[in-house]
């Protein structure tokens, strides 16, 4: 099953901010961790990834660097200070929303 | 499809989400994170897929990556020239210093002042067509002068040293623009 664009869209900056979280990763190969961490659930489009990575690039969130893999330049983001702050926030904040959200839909069954 | 032609495609093909960016760096360097994103992405499809082509697997990631023109879109807004705000303050700030010291060394000189090249209503004509044209040069967004900023700034320097080492005596004074500080204690002083 497809998860919609709207729901997906709130959820992306702190799924990416977790991968930086433990440890330093490129574009592509958070692609294919989302993809595989989720059991396909969760494709990250190029259009939402990169301009994600870049804002939070401009806004101190991350920081990038430039390192080869055999011949390809691969341009690796690191989680800064301030980063993780906003991370550890984004975590707190979801766990609230997504215990509320499960508590709401389970009715009476929790 | 040998490497040239193999690297002309992906360019052409990053093209759509490059263009759009104004600054030439971030430009490159969005091109290179993409373009290395497409390679990665290919050599996969091609490790799942030996018997394809690498210029299979390279359309095949192409079509699957799609149009990058929202993309291009997005990066350009994330990546807008920032404006140096606090240059221009140093700017208007020496410029004010200027013509009030101006100001003063005419307003204690009257006579001698009455017709030089440096009276005040000059001075803030030159002032306002320096303004225009850097304006100007800010809204066409050129980045042509970006290549030659080096040797313009320096250039600069020169020619100011060369006017205190050279201008032209008169009155006993050399004519170049006095510097602020002591066109001002020159006024206070008479």
């Amino acid at each position: 099953m497809k998860i919609g664009k709207e729901l997906m869209k709130g959820s992306t900056v702190v799924l990416i901010l977790t991968l930086l979280g433990r440890r330093d990763m490129y574009g592509y190969e958070m692609v294919k961790e989302l993809e595989t961490e989720s059991d396909g659930v969760f494709h990250l489009k190029e259009g939402t990834l990169y301009p994600i990575l870049h804002t939070l690039e401009e806004g101190g969130m991350v920081e990038a660097y430039w390192r080869k893999a055999g011949t390809r330049p691969r341009k690796y983001y690191r989680l800064t200070d301030r980063g993780r702050k906003v991370l550890e926030e984004r975590t707190r904040e979801w766990r609230l929303f997504s215990t509320a959200v499960n508590r709401v839909l389970g009715g009476g069954l929790s | 499809m040998n490497e040239k032609e193999r690297d002309e495609r992906i360019r052409h093909y990053l093209e759509q989400a490059c263009s759009p960016i104004r600054d030439a760096r971030q430009r490159e360097e969005v091109r290179a994170e993409l373009a290395g994103h497409l390679e990665e992405l290919a050599a996969d499809i091609r490790g799942g897929n030996p018997e394809l082509s690498e210029g299979q697997a390279i359309s095949i990631a192409i079509e699957r990556m799609g149009d990058l023109a929202a993309l291009g879109k997005q990066l350009r807004r994330i990546h807008r020239p920032k404006f140096e705000w606090s240059l221009a303050l140093i700017a208007l700030l020496l410029l004010g210093i200027g013509l009030v010291a101006l100001y003063a060394f005419q307003l204690a000189n009257q006579e001698r002042m009455h017709r030089s090249v440096h009276s005040i209503a000059i001075q803030s004509i030159w002032a306002a067509a320096g303004a225009a044209v850097l304006l100007a040069l800010l809204f066409s967004g050129s980045r042509m002068l970006l290549s030659i900023a080096r040797p313009l700034y320096w250039a600069t320097v020169l020619m100011f040293l060369l006017a205190f080492a050279f201008g032209a005596i008169v009155n006993g004074q050399r004519d170049s623009l006095p510097p602020p500080a002591a066109a001002a204690s020159a006024a206070a002083n008479e």
